[in-house]
């Protein structure tokens, strides 16, 4: 700014300067060669309001003078003339699940913490003559700022109380954090640079980050790793009773010669698999759970990465499929009942059968016709929905030898899953809504042979389908900000988080960090303007003095 | 190189009133001053009529000398060296030449409202059709200039029209010169032209090179010590420049003065001291002049034309004069000044014997 006003100053000096430049008028003699040379017009400084003449070289000085005031514009960000020149270093330290990999020298959040003391000794210089101002914040599913007094005492003693956290990382917080962090703090400590320690290679974006000059320290060395991914629940679709847990296992780097799963069963058995990988690294191990309660997982060997080696999941005991039967014919209810998986009630159902469109309701409804019979005349099946589950392992030629009940005119809201003629009269047989979830089915199961396998496999394609909706505790949760610590069925298997493969890539020179303004030793633009405004002055002051030329 | 200038198409004067000037011309008669022209009858012999004091201009092979050394003891003393010559006249005259100079440097086309170029063009065009119905021979001599071809003398075919006067004195006026030869005197062409009797009229601004004035004032001399007669023509606009330099009362004004010059550039102040000193100098400049010329330190009306530029404001109060008269100032400024001018009706006034 300071330079700035220098140059504006100049700019209106010499404005004010050609402004007191004596107005010479033109004039054609015949007589010139007799006027020798002139007294000078003005002998002392004589300001008249007016505009300046354009005089060449004067026009040439304004232009040189212009391009200068150019070249210090173009120099980002403005600095304060009134403030003394600080740097404010923004860290950013990632503090995910990750940075507890074990690599060379220790974990990664030992190395970040490496990273910044460098960075620290970078600006000692700066620091000793007090010119330096920190800014601390931590982020892994979230952002947090770390109070302390923004002084290199204050920040080391912030940094040793880091830790790792069992969380994931989300890389989108620093991107969301570029101007709102930096307006916050524009008091306590300016920031003139961001620096972001973390074991995740810069991504694209973050040379588009604008607050500040940015630094991405990437201190993540590629190690092996090997863990679990992801447990899935293999549940029986009607009762919705766990059956297996589907573990997919994945390694990073080569694969382990000899992987056993550990596993603690809830009745304290325990017992271990061994794990084979495919070609893609990855191994899926399918175990069986006969119990309701905690089963435990581990992996061995883990790898450098320990918090996807072990899981817990609770298995829940087997509930019972609560259904509200309103047709009359009991007699298939009764026997789902005997069954042990069904109980009939009006309370919270989570299935109802009816018999009618309007008693679908907001309840997964099951819309039972009257039913099946030997067709006599012609059936034509003309529409079907081929991938609809419903119509699953059904033998659709076999439709077409009974007559089954239709819904003629369906409510608009169903789509026709099967559809087709009767004698020539149109008729829906199977349709079913999204949203709430109905289906409509020709009849009950009934009849033998391929009538009875037809009408049982539609029967329960739907009502598994509609019971499909319903909501099971999940095996195991994640740990989350709320809840950032391994805790029973409460795991750390956050995506992409034991990852520890990834090429190395970090962004920004560690020359940055200086009082100057960074951008200029970034923009080139602004040195080609100055080289251009003295070339013009030389121009300007070179023509000037050569003999005879009249130039002015 | 000159610019090109172009000579204005409407001359100041129709060729009736010029056919009225110079009957009017050749009626009068005034004492003790004679006519360029005599009285001229074409015939086959010379038969003597009797004696006639010598005017400058006569033939000197007629000067008869025993009748002159005869008249010399009547003379009274302080008169001039050539007033005891006698002339022997004879009923028949020999043509008459008249060689019309022409300074057309880059000085003569400023001031630009009204170049003296414009001025000496009607001049020459106007004594040179005036000349040709006395049936004089009329030669258009371009002064500065030296080229290869035969533009620097012009001698014009008899009866020749006003538009054929006007096209020989653009071709002179045209002619592309170096800026070397531009300012060398054209003389050398003119020495076997110059024979008596020749009216030798000069038409200049006396802005040239002090050197070049010099040749020109000893050729002017030589001219003169043989009783040629020879009219210089001074144009001088310095007034009318003066008045655009004069500054306002107690105030300086700052020009940049541009025009024919040979050296740096010239701008600064200019107050009533430069112009004196810038007066003073061209005086000086145009003395040397006069002096190897032989004229006196004056301009003499009866022997000289002395035509000098108005001021600015004079020039402007014409300007708004002339509206109703149909003239342009120009044109009514050269017409004051030839009507005005006794030496110019003397070319062609006769003797009537």
């Amino acid at each position: 700014m300071m330079v700035v006003a220098i140059v504006v100053g100049l700019m209106l000096g010499r404005v004010i300067l050609q402004m007191a430049q004596p107005r010479y008028e033109d004039v054609h003699l015949s007589a010139a060669g007799f006027f020798k040379n002139l007294p000078a017009a003005q002998d002392r400084f004589n300001l008249r309001l007016g505009p300046p003449v354009p005089t060449r070289s004067f026009v040439i000085q304004m232009l040189a003078l212009g391009l200068i005031l150019w070249a210090v514009l173009s120099l980002e960000p403005f600095e304060n003339p009134f403030q003394a020149r600080r740097l404010g270093i923004r860290l950013l330290v990632d503090t995910s699940g990750s940075m507890r990999t074990q690599q060379q020298n220790g974990t990664r959040m030992t190395a970040a913490l490496r990273e910044i003391e460098t960075i620290i000794q970078t600006v000692r210089q700066a620091d000793e003559q007090g010119a330096v101002c920190w800014q601390l914040d931590t982020f892994d599913l979230e952002l947090e700022i770390v109070p302390f007094d923004h002084t290199t005492v204050g920040l080391r003693d912030a940094l040793a109380r880091l830790k790792p956290r069992a969380l994931g990382t989300d890389l989108n917080l620093l991107r969301a954090s570029d101007e709102k962090q930096v307006s916050e703090d524009v008091v306590a400590c300016p920031i003139t640079h961001i620096v972001v320690v973390t074991d995740q290679p810069a991504p694209d974006w973050a040379a588009q980050m604008q607050a500040a000059p940015l630094l991405w320290r990437d201190i993540a060395q590629p190690v092996e790793n090997f863990g679990l991914r992801e447990i899935q629940a293999i549940r029986n679709q009607l009762t919705g009773v766990v059956n297996k847990a589907q573990l997919e296992l994945i390694a990073y780097g080569a694969k382990p010669v000899e992987t056993k799963l550990d596993i603690r069963t809830p009745n304290g058995k325990m017992e271990t698999l061994s794990v084979e990988w495919f070609e893609d690294n990855t191994a899926t191990v399918t175990y069986p759970l006969t119990d309701p309660g905690a089963y435990s997982f581990h992996l061995a060997p883990g790898g450098a990465y320990d918090l996807d080696d072990a899981a817990t999941i609770n298995v829940q005991s087997a509930p019972q499929v609560r259904v509200d039967w309103q047709l009359p014919d009991r007699t298939l209810l009764t026997r789902l009942e005997q069954s042990g998986g069904w109980s009939q009630t009006k309370v919270d159902p989570d299935v109802r059968v009816v018999s009618d469109f309007a008693q679908a309701d907001t309840v997964p409804s099951l819309i039972v016709g009257n039913g099946y019979a030997i067709a006599s005349g012609e059936i034509q099946i003309e529409n079907f929905f081929e991938p609809s589950p419903i119509l699953a392992d059904l033998n659709l030629d076999v439709a077409e030898k009974f007559r089954m009940a239709g819904a003629e005119n369906p409510p608009q809201d169903f789509e026709i899953i099967l559809a087709g003629r009767t004698d020539g009269a149109q008729a829906v047989w199977v349709a079913e809504r999204a949203n709430p979830p109905a289906i409509y089915v020709p009849g009950l199961p009934t009849g033998q042979d391929e009538l009875n396998r037809f009408s049982t496999t539609v029967f329960f394609n739907a009502l598994r389908r509609l019971l499909n909706v319903r909501a099971f505790s999940p095996l195991y949760t994640l740990t989350s900000v709320a809840q950032p610590e391994i805790a029973g069925s409460r795991v750390a298997l956050h995506p992409e988080e034991g990852n520890t493969m990834l090429p190395q890539h970090s962004f920004g020179n560690d020359a940055l960090l200086t009082t100057e303004n960074p951008r200029a030793s970034q923009d080139p633009f602004w040195a080609m303007l100055l080289a251009l405004a003295a070339l013009l002055f030389a121009f300007d002051r070179i023509i000037a003095a050569a003999p005879g030329l009249q130039w002015n | 190189m000159p610019e090109q200038y172009s000579l204005w198409s409407d001359s100041p004067f129709s060729l009736a009133d010029l056919e009225r000037y110079r009957v009017r011309a050749h009626r009068n008669q005034r004492a003790l001053m004679m006519g360029a022209h005599v009285q001229r009858r074409r015939g086959a012999s010379l038969e003597f009529r009797e004696f006639t004091p010598y005017i400058v201009g006569d033939d000197m092979r007629h000067i008869d000398w025993r009748a002159s050394a005869r008249n010399l003891a009547r003379q009274f003393p302080g008169a001039v060296p050539t007033a005891h010559l006698l002339m022997r006249r004879f009923e028949a005259e020999e043509k008459f030449k008249l060689i019309i100079s022409v300074d057309m440097r880059a000085t003569m086309r400023l001031p630009e409202h009204l170049p003296k170029l414009q001025i000496a063009a009607w001049l020459a065009e106007t004594l040179a059709w005036l000349g040709q119905r006395s049936e004089d021979v009329v030669m258009l001599h371009r002064l500065f200039g030296q080229s290869r071809n035969q533009s620097g003398l012009i001698q014009l075919m008899p009866r020749a029209s006003w538009q054929n006067i006007r096209e020989l004195l653009q071709k002179q006026c045209d002619e592309e010169l170096t800026a070397e030869t531009e300012e060398l005197l054209n003389l050398r062409i003119l020495e076997r032209h110059l024979p008596p009797p020749a009216v030798w009229v000069v038409i200049s601004d006396s802005y040239s090179a002090q050197e070049s004035l010099l040749e020109l004032g000893a050729r002017i001399t030589r001219a003169r010590d043989g009783l040629r007669w020879v009219v210089p023509v001074d144009l001088d606009s310095w007034t009318y420049e003066r008045s655009l330099l004069i500054p306002p009362k107690d105030r300086t004004r700052a020009f940049r003065i541009k025009g024919p010059m040979r050296q740096g550039v010239k701008q600064g102040k200019v107050d009533r001291g430069v112009l004196e000193q810038i007066e003073r100098d061209i005086e000086t400049h145009k003395q040397v002049f006069r002096k190897r010329a032989g004229l006196p330190h004056k301009n003499d009306p009866n022997n000289e034309v002395y035509w000098e530029w108005e001021t600015q404001a004079e020039w402007e109060k014409r300007a708004a004069n002339q509206k109703q008269s149909g003239l342009s100032p120009e044109q009514s400024f050269f017409q004051d000044r030839f009507k005005a001018s006794r030496v110019l009706e003397r070319l062609f006034m006769r003797d009537r014997l």
